[in-house]
């Protein structure tokens, strides 16, 4: 995995809320190490299970295990324009595979989508109609859509495929 | 409200003056001050709504001059010693240079121009012949009831009875006045224009059978993004001949530009424009190119204090193949100098902000993009 580097970020004194405060005081942070997967516009960034954990929102109850037994599919992202979808295809996988999709809300979706998902067991493929497939090694997965800025409507969002 | 040591005789004196009607001034403390106040006998006033944590300060200094000094006050910083902003010598006002030059620069808001106005709302102004100031784009402008209009400068004297300036405005207020002059008369013309850009696009919009109320109700939908294909089914139906490709630029709203957008693509409206290749670069095999493209300004006008009113825009775009299709597209990037925009102009940069490498090193969802470079995917498809 590429590594990142420890960043020193300051913690404020957030119980008076006083910016001017001497209390200040600085804190490290972890670095973050990951690898980048992507398949157009689903980049998926390997990380170990602590930022997995952390960055997933909305903790056990909404994740979701899919295998061979009891899905077909595990969609990770779906096309708003295309209908196409960044999909796992389970029944493709031994018995032994299992994909656990951790879904939170997403505003601009309106709904639960995948923010993360992991693998276990068994190398999966990644399909989607227009794009060919990417094999993911077991891991955790942070899962972000690739954003563009509109310069026309001033807007920055997640590109619609 | 009078600040004195002395004796009871005096605010007595203060407060009989203040039941009778003022000769000069609106302001009748400070008139009392310049007819009857003694050598350190002080009037002060508190900030009017908007400025209500300074405090104006008039002192009597000797015979003949008054000082006119500020005092701030605040919650989070406590009382703090502001500004000698202003010197009355009988009736005339002299506005002063403080120990903060650049706030005493007449084309800024909270420069010289504001602490005049503020002295005005005070009060400090021709009972008979009163004057009026605005802020204008990027400028103070001060018009006498004679007709005399200009932008305070520092060292400018004002006659308080009979609302005349004393001395002539200096080559830096005259530069700035008619710079502000200027801008607000191009900004005026092209907003007339702009405001005719919309009103006409919104017609061809409605003649081709769109919907355009429908695209205000963006935040309706509890704030969310909301599919307009779906609440608005006239997008499939309307007469798309009727509304040309640069009307993307003249619609005020960013959903009916979108519409457009989305109707002809972005490759085919860029293709349109023109732009400069900031850099190119070949990242696992793909080629990529950085554009810096040059967007009409056709609904809006912008209007920068150094460069004036525009009538374009630049933004960054990143054109790239598509590894799967090997089609070419192009992919709108935040420009440099944006809060969350990219550091350098190049392609790993971009690539770096379309991905949001940053946003999952530092663990939160936007933000500014950290000095790490591009991390290339393993597999990229």
């Amino acid at each position: 995995m590429n590594t990142g580097t420890t960043i020193k970020i300051l913690k404020r004194n957030q119980q008076k809320g006083d910016l001017m405060s001497e209390k200040n005081d600085w804190i490290e942070k972890k670095e973050v190490k990951y690898s980048k997967y992507q398949q157009g516009d689903v980049v998926m960034f390997r990380v170990d299970r602590e930022t997995f954990e952390k960055n997933t929102r909305n903790g056990k109850e909404y994740r979701t295990a899919y295998n061979t037994q009891s899905h077909n599919n595990a969609v990770l992202a779906f096309g708003e324009v295309t209908g196409h979808k960044h999909q796992i295809h389970m029944k493709e996988m031994l018995d032994a595979a299992e994909v656990t999709l951790s879904m939170g809300y997403n505003r601009n979706a309106g709904e639960d989508v995948p923010e993360g998902f992991c693998v276990e067991n068994e190398t999966v493929t990644l399909t989607h109609e227009e794009h060919k497939p990417v094999d993911i090694p077991p891991g955790y997965y942070l899962v972000r859509i690739v954003r563009e800025m509109d310069h026309i409507t001033g807007r920055a969002r997640y590109v619609a495929d | 409200m009078l600040r004195t040591e002395t004796s009871k005789s005096r605010r007595e004196s203060f407060d009989e003056y203040k039941k009778g009607s003022s000769k000069h001034l609106v302001n009748k403390e400070l008139e009392w001050l310049i007819e009857h106040g003694q050598i350190r006998e002080s009037v002060y006033f508190k900030g009017a709504t908007g400025d209500r944590y300074t405090i104006y300060i008039a002192t009597r200094r000797n015979k003949n001059v008054i000082d006119i000094g500020t005092v701030h006050n605040s919650y989070d910083h406590g009382t703090s010693l502001g500004t000698h902003i202003a010197t009355l010598r009988g009736y005339v006002l002299t506005m002063n240079t403080g120990f903060n030059d650049s706030w005493n620069y007449n084309s800024f808001y909270y420069g010289l121009g504001n602490s005049f106005k503020q002295l005005m709302r005070q009060g400090v102004m021709s009972k008979k012949n009163p004057w009026k100031i605005k802020f204008c784009r990027s400028a103070y402008f001060c018009k006498l009831k004679d007709t005399t209009e200009f932008s305070p400068w520092s060292g400018m004297k004002i006659n308080l009875i009979n609302g005349t300036l004393v001395n002539k405005p200096n080559k830096s207020s005259i530069k700035i006045y008619k710079k502000a002059k200027d801008t607000d008369l191009r900004a005026r013309k092209a907003n007339a224009l702009a405001n005719k850009n919309n009103r006409e696009a919104l017609e061809r919009y409605r003649k081709a059978g769109g919907n355009t109320q429908a695209a205000r109700g963006r935040w309706v939908n509890n704030g969310q993004n909301v599919n307009q294909a779906a609440i608005d089914p006239t997008l499939e139906t309307m007469n798309w001949d009727l509304v040309p490709m640069n009307d993307c630029f003249k619609h005020r709203n960013a959903t009916l530009r979108s519409n457009i957008i989305e109707h002809y693509g972005m490759n085919a409206i860029i293709a349109t424009l023109d732009y400069d290749i900031v850099d190119e670069d070949t990242v696992d095999g793909r080629k990529y190119r950085l554009l810096d493209v040059v967007i009409p300004d056709e609904s809006i006008v912008r209007i920068d204090r150094k460069e004036g009113v525009s009538t374009t825009h630049k933004g960054l775009y990143l054109e790239m193949i598509n590894p799967s299709t090997g089609e070419s597209h192009f992919e709108g990037i935040a420009n440099v100098g944006n809060w969350d925009g990219i550091k350098k102009a190049t392609v790993k940069e971009a690539l770096k902000w379309r991905d949001g490498d940053s946003n999952v090193r530092s663990g939160r969802m936007g933000g500014a993009q950290d000095d790490e470079a591009y991390i290339e995917p393993i597999v990229l498809t």
